[in-house]
């Protein structure tokens, strides 16, 4: 038999072991024994069956009138930004009653409610994020210019050294061989005629 | 008193008329010479006759074979009806009709050989066969001519002219022009060893044409080089010579063609002094048929060479293009042409 589970001391371990295996259900021997555990599987399966159903959203979601608020938002928000904080944590203007009927009163308002700015930190993280990654990138072009000219130097410097030579060379030796008939071709015909 | 007075008159009188003479018959001479000077033929008149003059001939092409070490030369002689429509241009409607070989039978084998080339390449004789001034400007630069006086051609009066080029490389024509229309009724080439290398002569002349059919031609003119090589399809390793070797020549005409029988293009360019010419013939995708020699399969570059006193051919091959360069024998400065286009065609492929 299994301790009973009193929330004033905690979760006990054996409960927290069943909850946490694979095999935890509403049958188990340690449900039926223990109340808590017995709630939390009901609590499970009910939340698992509700999740299985992807939610129908509400038409109000769907209205051109709704989408054409959130774009205006969007565009106004852009528009009148001056720092890298963004207003699109600002709520939205929800068709609020429609929501709540569907997701329900503290979900609808959580949803509603502004998440946590990141802190003045994390933006000067950032900052410092992207002033480095400029930097590296400006580092690089540099380097990339002194290789541009160091290979163009060089190349003048092998055209300078080699190049004479290498024409003098490449420059083949072109024969003439001497043909013992008039090669076929329309002066010929014009210099011989029909006899050749 | 009277007697003096009159012989002071009569003294002065004589005075007067000797002073005439003096003064009229310089003048006098130097008329009669201009007139003379103006009815002599020239570059010029010969120029204009080409662009305005219509006329109908009967005329013998002789086409001579320069002895070789085993053959001696021979001469085949055609008759030939040329009839011209002047256009305004340099190159005017023409028609060039077989009549038949001299001495040969109706109807013989030869007969018909002659019938198909002159079918075939009717307007390269018309074009490149005989004495023509094809550009007055650099003729004039190139040439001279000197009269030899009066003569009877065709039942027509003439004067013979010789037409002298300013190089010693290149052919020496002389022509005998009519004086009613400055055409020529007569031309004979020879080389500077004074060697006849063609000839034509007309037998009946009349300044005037009836309606003909225009001689047909295979080959297209185009504009230049670059027109030429799009017609054909843009080929790789054709090649726009440079000349250097013949500086006094300048590009005639440029010409394209097309065999109906495999569908290879040909290139023509042909370039004149003003009076004489020489082409550059590319064909593209033609093989090499100097592949299998000694020099060309160790890598080593060959033009083959056949000159003799009438005419140069100079072929070789590269990069899949087959080049003739040709002109007229005496030019020898075409073996530093061909050689110039050998190596534009190597550095270009």
């Amino acid at each position: 038999m299994n301790r009973p589970h009193d929330p004033a001391h905690g979760t006990p371990p054996e409960c927290r072991a069943f909850r946490a295996s694979l095999e935890a259900t509403a049958e188990a021997p340690h449900a039926r024994a223990c109340a808590a555990c017995a709630a939390a599987m009901a609590l499970r399966q009910g939340l698992t069956s509700a999740l299985r159903r992807a939610p129908t959203p509400p038409p109000a979601l769907a209205s051109r009138e709704f989408l054409a608020g959130v774009h205006e938002r969007i565009v106004a928000g852009i528009e009148a930004a001056s720092s890298l904080a963004p207003k699109i944590a600002e709520p939205i203007e929800t068709p609020a009653a429609p929501l709540r009927a569907a997701l329900g009163d503290q979900l609808a308002r959580a949803l509603a409610t502004p998440p946590t700015s990141p802190g003045e930190g994390r933006w000067q993280d950032v900052r410092r994020a992207v002033i480095d990654d400029i930097a590296s990138r400006r580092a690089a072009r540099t380097r990339i210019a002194v290789w541009v000219g160091l290979a163009g130097a060089a190349a003048a410097a092998m055209f300078l050294v080699v190049g004479p030579g290498s024409d003098r060379v490449a420059v083949p030796t072109i024969v003439f061989a001497d043909l013992s008939s008039a090669p076929s071709g329309d002066f010929t015909v014009v210099r011989r005629g029909a006899d050749r | 008193m009277r007697l003096v007075c009159n012989s002071v008159i009569r003294s002065a009188l004589r005075a007067l008329a000797v002073v005439a003479a003096a003064t009229v018959a310089p003048v006098a001479v130097a008329v009669a010479q201009a007139d003379q000077a103006a009815a002599l033929p020239s570059l010029q008149s010969i120029d204009q006759a080409q662009r305005s003059q219509d006329y109908t001939a009967i005329q013998v092409r002789r086409f001579v074979t320069p002895a070789t070490p085993g053959a001696p030369a021979s001469v085949t002689s055609v008759r030939e009806r040329l009839e011209v429509a002047a256009n305004g241009s340099a190159k005017p409607t023409f028609a060039l009709t077989f009549l038949g070989v001299e001495g040969e039978p109706a109807g013989s084998p030869l007969q018909l050989k002659w019938q198909q080339t002159y079918a075939r390449h009717g307007a390269q004789f018309f074009a490149h066969g005989s004495f023509r001034v094809r550009d007055l400007q650099v003729a004039s630069a190139n040439y001279t001519t000197h009269d030899f006086g009066p003569v009877t051609r065709a039942g027509r009066t003439a004067r013979r002219l010789v037409v002298f080029p300013t190089s010693v490389d290149k052919s020496i024509w002389l022509v005998e022009i009519d004086d009613a229309t400055a055409v020529s009724l007569y031309a004979a080439e020879f080389d500077s060893h004074l060697n006849l290398l063609a000839e034509v002569e007309a037998v009946s002349f009349t300044d005037a044409v009836g309606t003909f059919m225009p001689q047909a031609s295979t080959a297209a003119a185009v504009t230049d080089f670059v027109a030429g090589k799009s017609a054909m399809g843009d080929p790789v390793g054709l090649v726009e010579p440079i000349l250097a070797a013949t500086s006094e020549y300048s590009l005639d005409r440029v010409e394209v063609q097309n065999d109906p029988l495999n569908g290879s293009w040909k290139m023509t360019l042909t370039y004149t002094d003003g009076v004489d010419q020489f082409v550059v013939v590319q064909s593209p995708g033609t093989p090499d048929a100097f592949a299998a020699l000694p020099g060309k399969a160790n890598g080593g570059a060959v033009i083959g060479r056949f000159r003799d006193a009438a005419m140069s051919a100079l072929v070789f091959w590269e990069g899949g293009v087959s080049f003739q360069v040709a002109g007229r024998g005496s030019l020898r400065r075409l073996d530093d042409l061909a050689k110039s286009v050998y190596l534009q065609a190597l550095s270009s492929n």
